[in-house]
């Protein structure tokens, strides 16, 4: 397997100034959204087809009474048990060599499937190209040897891009030092979903920060609804429709059966 | 958080979907356990079911952010996704229901012995294999509109093994209340409606049990997805919509019926028709609900 790429977002860093969220723009080439003050100075206030990126904005307060003021930049995680793949009918998002999900533009269709499918909210639907769409990771920044853009303009450095087991080792080194500061600190995407491309630094659980604690894959429930289905095909056959319809000898029109009625 | 991404279409057409499907296997299945005598069931099974699914499946490709490159969900297989499971299902389906309602079709009065309609006159054999084989594809087709929603990350649609269960069985029921209103339309014989409103009867009691079992999954597994359909903004649509007009009132004129009916001969369409009409709403209501009170909580 190529070498897998991750991507180091540490919060104990960040000032929300959003600057990833212009450069994303700038350099995947989308436009501005209009949007309305909703009371906070996070926005957009979601993730769309045309917004890939955006830092949210957490109001925790405190048992002392006081607020803290977290931010936490959101984009699509590179899950290596990725929903969107998983529920792809068409085969436009795919998993690259480098770890790297992408959604293919031509080959997508826009049903929207990944869209309530992924477990992080990070894909959009773009009513301009008809497609679902979201983060690419910057692929082919990346394979040029350059960070993606979101790396490249983070005026605090609380963005890092490389392979990612030196970014899971940066991550760790971090949270030592978060912890010998006296501060929490935990490590998110190093197992989630098998392992995510993007690892976090958190310096609040996770929960605080709006990730979800035990993030499964949009498949997991379909074995067992599929199996559901099957036996409830087999009650359903057998009641009502053979208990109620089976009314051999008594006045049939037609002749005997060919043997297709001896087991439900 | 998320705006509605599947919209009333969507709930349109995954109502659509069951009712045809489901008329098409309760058909078949009454016509080959009673040796023939319910023939009339599986024409009328084809006749609701193939264009029911041909409309729903146009909502879909017009659904699509590009219906016309729905073609490439024709291009591939991906055995993980349940769409594209459903994408071939409804394929097969159409293929399988459209030759079975064609050889009923081509032994209507208007139907000459020329044409395309006169090649599929007399086709035992085609219409015995189409309907074998479509049958169990129209049952998972019925089932794969809720496992459809069960892959995603809706805690509601997601969190218990039910949904495709509730939609085949809640389809099933809807097929049969489709079916009894085409018989009572068309005036047919009175103790066939009978027989499909005591049919009916039963499958409603394994929805209620289905039904239970998913709002006990729910309410222990994702107790705010439970809430938003049993307290929330849904709540007066489940409990009066989808409950009592869908479920309990069907099923109590139903069970009155059987019995009216030993009492006095009369052949009184108005009751089976009400109870199918009831079911028929009830079943759109219960998609409808799901299908965005789902997106809320995702």
């Amino acid at each position: 397997m190529a070498e897998q790429m991750g991507l180091l977002i540490d919060v104990s860093k960040c000032t929300g100034c959003r600057g990833c969220q212009v450069a994303c723009k700038q350099w995947n080439n989308l436009p501005a959204t209009a949007t309305a003050f909703s009371g906070s100075y996070e926005n957009p206030p979601r993730i769309e087809g045309n917004t890939w990126t955006r830092v949210k904005f957490t109001e925790d307060r405190q048992s002392n009474g006081s607020v803290r003021f977290l931010f936490r930049k959101t984009q699509c995680m590179h899950c290596t048990e990725a929903s969107c793949v998983a529920v792809c009918a068409t085969g436009a998002a795919t998993r690259m060599e480098n770890g790297t999900v992408v959604i293919d533009q031509d080959k997508c269709v826009g049903c929207k499937n990944c869209v309530v499918a992924c477990p992080f909210g990070a894909v959009g639907f773009d009513p301009q190209t008809g497609t679902s769409r979201k983060c690419r990771a910057c692929y082919e920044r990346v394979a040029n040897n350059m960070p993606p853009a979101c790396v490249k303009t983070c005026p605090p450095g609380a963005l890092q891009s490389g392979k990612r087991e030196d970014i899971l080792a940066a991550a760790g080194e971090r949270v030592s030092q978060l912890k010998a500061a006296g501060k929490e600190a935990y490590i998110y995407g190093q197992k989630e979903l098998g392992g995510t491309g993007v690892i976090y630094v958190l310096d609040a659980p996770p929960k605080v920060y709006g990730l979800p604690e035990n993030p499964r894959p949009a498949t997991a429930s379909v074995t067992g609804n599929w199996l559901g289905v099957l036996v409830g095909a087999g009650i359903l056959a057998f009641a009502p429709f053979k208990l109620l319809f089976s009314d051999k000898g008594s006045d049939v029109e037609n002749s005997p059966g060919t043997g297709v009625d001896e087991n439900a | 958080m998320h705006e509605v991404n599947w919209p009333a279409l969507i709930a349109v057409y995954l109502f659509m979907a069951g009712v045809g499907v489901a008329a098409f296997y309760t058909g078949v299945l009454a016509d080959i356990f009673s040796n023939g005598r319910y023939r009339r069931l599986a024409k009328y099974g084809a006749y609701i079911g193939v264009p029911m699914i041909v409309i729903g499946v146009l909502m879909l490709l017009f659904d699509l952010g590009k219906p016309m490159s729905f073609w490439r969900l024709l291009l591939n297989f991906n055995a993980s996704s349940t769409m594209s499971i459903g994408v071939w299902l409804l394929s097969a389906f159409m293929v399988l229901g459209g030759l079975n309602a064609l050889t009923w079709l081509a032994e209507e009065k208007f139907a000459g012995n020329s044409g395309i309609l006169g090649a599929f006159k007399n086709k035992p054999g085609l219409r015995r294999f189409t309907g074998l084989v479509g049958m169990p594809v129209g049952l998972l087709t019925a089932g794969y509109t809720g496992v459809l929603l069960a892959s995603t990350s809706s805690s509601l649609w997601s969190s218990t093994p039910y949904l495709g269960l509730l939609f085949l069985v809640s389809a099933t029921s809807t097929g049969i209340a489709a079916l009894m209103l085409v018989l009572a339309w068309r005036k047919e014989d009175f103790a066939v409606i009978q027989k499909l409103a005591r049919a009916d009867a039963l499958v409603i009691v394994f929805e209620i049990i289905v039904f239970s079992l998913l709002l006990l999954a729910l309410g222990s597994g994702a107790p705010e997805a439970a809430a938003v359909i049993l307290k929330g903004s849904y709540s007066l649509v489940f409990w009066l919509g989808i409950v009592a007009c869908g479920l309990v009132i069907p099923l109590i004129v139903e069970v009155y019926n059987m019995f009216s009916a030993k009492l006095h001969t009369g052949n009184d369409f108005t009751v089976p028709v009400v109870a199918s009409v009831l079911i028929l709403v009830g079943g759109f209501l219960l998609r409808y609900v799901f299908l965005f009170a789902g997106q809320v909580s995702l």
